[in-house]
């Protein structure tokens, strides 16, 4: 299956109770030739259902990640509940680093952008935990999701939204699903406009890939190597860099034998373009 | 202003680090072990960074000081440079920085005491020669001020070895530190241009020409040496009438007679940070016109190249004498 779409942001969430609001917020569908996880996504964005545990998390981001080929242009979102000593149940907060629990391995998501969101320290354990010793938040696949999604993505790009579910006054124990659903609902106006703006980070790297159709025209008329499609790639960035009309336009394409000619007929017009600041 | 403060975990509680917390509330302030933890991971984005970046509040354990580039400086023997800041406020698409560092954040290293010691020390080894010191090569100088009090620092180092001089490289107009207090004869104040149309191009988020220019005068009244550069020279079709437009315009509003020195340079860049910055900005026409690949460097073609030096130097000096330009050195 492909979802042909340069430009993407997947979601990753352990429990069905955190996906549905999502789920339906991006009018998601399900994905029905996907068996080894529940995978929801439209044109640009998907969401998988990962399962409990950093293991789940790292491998539901790995398993996206390969449905096809997330490039440098995919956003990735953890959304979660989470347990914390001191913030209310309900608050929305934004990891500004994240902790292994285990091996003490750290990661520091780039936030890159303005939030109102708060930020902390979310800390990845593999127990359910309700001490909240220190001033973190608590989760069991933060640490997992960020790791593998680093394989895929910038730190710009990767993040992790956790809203609070349980503290020193709500135990753990007395959060129902229920309750999971309704905190992503109530919250789902950070969670869209963080959305949004990984999506538009992403999309500002994909913009960077200028003259794609115009290489998929050109490269259909005749046989280039790997080597002279690389060139081909560099040559319409360099004439789209400079101006904005199509270089087919100055190409004389039925004179043009071979890729060899154009690559060498390309060049010569870009050098002898106009250049002005 | 900044997305994120990270600080060295030993640097809690320096005077420095308190005074520029006490200005910020609200960013998020992240203690780590050492800054290339956060500066020199993988998989991280210079553009994406730069429309937001982080500070990094840092100790530089090693090489303080370093010898200048070759070529590199006006003429003196002895020619250090050193970095209180590594990346710049400023986005100017032709700066190296974007193509040498794979963060956009800010590394602030901010044990001055240990830059003024190894200047000292390079200083005493040269005590029959002037040794000249530039800063402004991995940040612009004086932009940040305000947070990094680093004028305020250094120029009283410099007030006391009057065998040295330093070089502030700039394209800011933070310059109320140095007209708060008397000139010092070993201190210059170096301002880069570009013309105004490349500069509203290529250079984001810096001052316009004109505030650089009434900053210069300002700082010229008061008494400081000034310096230009002109570095480095960007190419177009109309390049002639845009230096020409350009040096008359400052030349017509400084003093002259009291200029420091005045320098151009070329546009020339390492293969290597070339490759990244067109990676980052490939829709840069900057990159992609009358570009050569020479020798694992990267600059205009020679023949656009030489004509450029020539023609802004003929231009130049018909402003300025001879005697205070530094022409390129180029091989």
């Amino acid at each position: 299956m492909t979802l042909a779409n340069d430009t993407m942001l997947n979601f990753v969430v352990a429990l069905s109770e955190e996906a549905r609001p999502i789920i339906q917020q991006f009018r998601l569908k399900r994905l029905h030739s996907i068996n080894a996880f529940p995978v929801y996504g439209n044109d640009e964005v998907r969401l998988i259902v990962s399962g409990i545990g950093k293991l789940a998390a790292a491998t539901a981001t790995g398993y996206l990640a390969g449905i096809d080929s997330a490039g440098k242009a995919t956003a990735w979102l953890n959304v979660g509940v989470a347990g914390s000593k001191s913030l209310p149940v309900g608050q929305t907060v934004l990891a500004h680093q994240i902790i292994d629990a285990v091996s003490q391995q750290k990661f520091y998501p780039t936030i890159y952008f303005d939030t109102d969101c708060v930020t902390a320290v979310v800390n990845t354990v593999s127990l359910p935990e309700s001490e909240y010793l220190g001033d973190y938040l608590y989760d069991m696949e933060a640490a997992g999701f960020y790791s593998a999604a680093l394989r895929f993505s910038s730190t710009e790009l990767i993040h992790d939204l956790k809203i609070v579910s349980d503290n020193d006054s709500f135990h753990v124990d007395n959060v129902s699903k229920s309750d999971v659903v309704n905190l992503i609902e109530q919250n789902m106006k950070d969670i869209t406009q963080l959305a949004e703006v990984l999506l538009s980070g992403a999309a500002l790297l994909d913009s960077m890939d200028s003259g794609k159709e115009v290489f998929a025209t050109i490269n259909e008329k005749f046989h280039f190597t790997v080597s002279q499609q690389a060139q081909l790639t560099t040559l319409l960035q360099n004439w789209f860099a400079i101006t904005e009309t199509s270089p087919l336009v100055n190409l004389d394409m039925d004179v043009i034998k071979n890729a060899r000619m154009l690559l060498g007929e390309l060049q010569k017009k870009i050098d002898e373009l106009p250049l002005s600041y | 202003m900044f997305s994120t403060i990270y600080i060295e975990q030993e640097l809690l509680g320096h005077p420095r680090v308190e005074r520029l917390l006490g200005r910020y509330s609200g960013i998020p302030v992240v203690t780590i072990e050492r800054y290339g933890e956060i500066f020199n991971r993988k998989a991280q984005n210079f553009r994406l960074q730069k429309l937001k970046p982080a500070l990094i509040i840092a100790k530089k354990h090693n090489k303080c000081v370093l010898a200048a580039p070759e070529g590199y400086g006006l003429g003196g023997k002895h020619n250090y440079y050193f970095s209180h800041l590594l990346n710049c406020i400023y986005d100017c698409r032709y700066c190296f920085l974007q193509g040498m560092y794979r963060s956009a954040h800010y590394v602030w290293f901010v044990n001055y005491e240990d830059f003024a010691e190894t200047i000292i020390e390079k200083i005493g080894q040269h005590t029959t020669e002037p040794s000249y010191f530039y800063s402004g090569y991995d940040c612009d100088s004086l932009a940040l001020e305000p947070l990094t009090e680093f004028v305020e620092f250094f120029l009283p180092v410099f007030a006391e070895h009057s065998n040295a001089l330093l070089e502030l490289r700039t394209k800011s107009t933070q310059i109320r530190k140095f007209l708060d207090r008397a000139p010092q004869d070993n201190s210059v104040i170096a301002f880069s241009f570009t013309p105004d149309n490349i500069s509203r191009t290529l250079e984001h988020k810096v001052p316009d020409n004109k505030k650089r220019i009434e900053s210069i005068r300002k700082l010229q009244q008061k008494g400081w040496k000034v310096g230009l550069r002109f570095d480095p020279l960007i190419y177009d079709d109309d390049y002639l009438a845009s230096y020409r437009q350009l040096f008359d315009s400052i030349f017509s509003e400084i003093d002259v007679s009291s200029l420091h020195s005045v320098s151009l340079g070329v546009f020339r860049l390492p293969e290597t940070f070339y490759r990244n910055m067109q990676k980052l900005y490939p829709d840069e026409k900057l990159f992609a016109a009358k570009i050569a690949h020479r020798d694992g460097m990267v600059s205009y073609w020679e023949d656009i190249e030489k004509e450029l030096i020539s023609q802004c130097e003929a231009l130049l000096l018909r402003h300025i004498p001879e005697q205070i330009y530094y022409p390129c050195v180029l091989e």
